[in-house]
């Protein structure tokens, strides 16, 4: 099943660089100089935090239909506030271990909660979600401090930052397509009662998948603090959760189906329209509304149900 | 009538969500009177304050039965209460027009959602999301910050009560009678035969985008009665009142027994819980739990209540 990958499929991996590449020429139709190379250095740069969500919400996205992560968002906004806090007398290495720590133990809450008990995805990601915004604003007791350390904010800018990207791109692409811990994905997602028949941990492989998507959250968080410097206030991270999850869809992932080619795809196509936004000055609230009139278009064209009628 | 033990494990299922809803609730209002006997005097005023959600929740169980999902039920509040509020300000639509204007937004907003999702078979969890962000932009466009005040009658009819009866009372009764009328109407057998099985309802015969369109439709209804609710105890219009409550409307409809692939779920069950959940927020600050900790608190015992509940169903 796994390794027949349909024309149809195939072509809808190139579906969103289409729409990103048309609305790179809008923009500069629209505004001449747009399309410049500091500006694919800076979509290239500020897309990492998002790609690196979307990595795990790809994952996580892939083992079934209703599962996905809407926590990730707030594992960066917290992974962000702990880390600036950390970094005042710690070295980094040391932050990164105590945020990946982060990440394992609410992903795994999360794996736990949707596998063991049964919740609904989206309710027990989002009770995590509200739990580490709770421990946030316990930690800084309302407002968050601390500043990036130089060392860090080498990391995150241009050339390095987006070379971490594109080589955890390549470890997760191959890892979906050539290991057994992909397959048992992709066959979980396809059909759960099959992959559970033939002996496919599947409540083992989602509490890993949660884990992995928990863990590349705090981590985007990381990276989030070396490109804003200062910790962001709670709440304005926590809305990545939800574009993670649409750059997933966007890029063509379902239960089953998809790659995280796709992903990278949806995941530029909302760092360009977040650029239009900025570059073309609007408001937040016509900024919001235009957010969600793009994306019900695009939705118009795409992830609509099969018809009954056959 | 035919498969009659089919029907009494229905009907034990049923019980079973009821039961465990409705102790859910009573547990909370119990620990809160026993922390803080002061609770007692100011329950009519908590108990106001669930009703807005109690109707969310119902709005969102009504699409939860069709086996879709609204992302939308908090930013439409949101619309319905600020739009009114502005047409008072600016236009000084009065009386029963100020009303009736909550409904007519909700019912607008469900028919948007529900022509998407119903007709034009978009994905319901993005599809919403979408129109999500167009409701909350529209609110700030149309009121910019918190804004008042709302007609005067309108708004002492929140503190004086309707003929000398709270308006929590007012809630809950209708919101019984709304439940009570979807029960024993053939509609809420549509939304349940739909959100089991599509296929099957479409080869019996039913129109299942109809169906899914009127379900969205209802909901919207739902949202107009919780937006109005809302703007009484406001006393105002709020651009970001209403974002919160979208998960907290779903998370109410969960313990209420329904569930993301559809065909189940209570309304009597959805009430209580959202009840309970209203009640969680003061028990929290009766227990004296430091502020800068409450929220984690909070989500914490959420959680574990969840997770109990759901172990105890045994959802296969």
């Amino acid at each position: 099943m796994v390794d027949r990958v349909s024309l149809d499929l195939k072509l809808r991996l190139f579906v969103p660089y289409i729409i990103f590449v048309a609305l790179l020429l809008v923009g500069q139709l629209l505004a001449p100089g747009y399309l410049s190379l500091g500006l694919i250095q800076s979509i290239l740069t500020i897309a990492v935090p998002l790609g690196l969500m979307a990595m795990g919400e790809t994952m996580v996205l892939l083992l079934g239909g209703n599962e996905l992560d809407i926590s990730v968002g707030d594992q960066a906004s917290c992974a962000m506030i702990l880390s600036a806090l950390l970094l005042q007398s710690n070295p980094l290495w040391l932050t990164v271990l105590v945020v990946i720590a982060q990440g394992i133990v609410f992903g795994a809450l999360n794996g736990f909660g949707v596998r063991y008990l049964r919740i609904p995805p989206l309710i027990m990601t989002y009770i995590t979600g509200r739990i580490l915004y709770g421990l946030s604003i316990a930690i800084t007791r309302g407002t968050p401090s601390g500043l990036a350390p130089q060392e860090l904010i080498n990391i995150s800018s241009f050339p390095t930052i987006t070379m971490i990207w594109m080589v955890l791109s390549v470890v997760i692409v191959l890892i979906l397509a050539k290991t057994v811990f992909g397959r048992f994905i992709y066959a979980t997602g396809d059909n759960p009662v099959a992959a559970y028949n033939s002996g496919i941990p599947i409540k083992l492989m989602g509490v890993i998948v949660y884990t992995l998507s928990g863990v590349l959250g705090a981590i985007s968080g990381v990276f989030l603090l070396g490109i804003f410097i200062i910790p962001a206030q709670f709440g304005l991270v926590s809305s990545y959760s939800l574009q993670a999850v649409v750059a997933a869809i966007l890029g063509g992932v379902s239960a089953g189906r998809g790659s995280y080619i796709g992903t990278i795809g949806g995941v530029l196509v909302l760092t360009v329209l977040n650029s239009f936004f900025t570059i073309f000055n609007i408001p937040e609230a016509e900024r919001i509304m235009l957010y969600g009139i793009t994306l019900a278009i695009i939705l118009l064209f795409y992830g609509k149900r099969e018809k009954l009628r056959k | 009538m035919k498969n009659l033990k089919f029907q009494l494990i229905k009907e034990y299922m049923n019980l079973k969500i009821l039961f465990s809803s409705t102790v859910f609730m009573l547990s909370i209002i119990i620990s809160n009177i026993i922390v803080n006997p002061g609770t007692l005097i100011y329950i009519n005023s908590i108990m106001l304050l669930a009703i807005p959600l109690s109707f969310l929740a119902l709005a969102e169980l009504v699409v939860l039965t069709t086996g879709e999902i609204d992302m939308s039920v908090g930013a439409a509040l949101t619309l319905a209460n600020v739009v009114s509020v502005y047409a008072y300000l600016r236009h000084g639509v009065e009386d029963y027009r100020f009303v009736l204007i909550h409904l007519i937004i909700g019912f607008a907003i469900g028919l948007i959602n529900g022509i998407l999702v119903g007709l034009l078979r978009v994905n319901s969890f993005l599809g919403t999301l979408a129109t999500s962000s167009v409701w909350s932009g529209l609110s700030l466009i149309v009121l910019n910050k918190p804004e008042g005040p709302i007609p005067q009658w309108f708004y002492r009819l929140f503190i004086d009560g309707l003929w000398g009866v709270p308006m929590s009372i007012i809630g809950i009764l209708i919101l019984l009678a709304v439940w009570i009328i979807l029960r024993f109407n053939k509609i809420l057998l549509y939304f349940y035969a739909v959100g089991s099985n599509p296929y099957a309802s479409f080869i019996a015969g039913i129109n299942v985008n109809l169906v899914k369109l009127f379900a969205f439709t209802l909901n919207g209804l739902f949202v107009g009665i919780a937006a109005l609710f809302m703007t009484g105890i406001i006393a105002s219009g709020d651009p970001r009142i209403g974002l919160p409550f979208t998960l907290s409307a779903i998370l109410a409809a969960i313990i209420g027994g329904a569930r993301f692939t559809g065909g189940v779920g209570d309304g009597i069950a959805t009430i209580c819980a959202a009840i309970g959940l209203t009640f969680m927020r003061n028990l929290i600050f009766s227990l004296g739990v430091p502020f800068y900790q409450q929220d984690l608190v909070h989500s914490g015992i959420v959680l574990a209540l969840l997770a109990i509940i759901m172990f105890l169903r045994g959802v296969k």
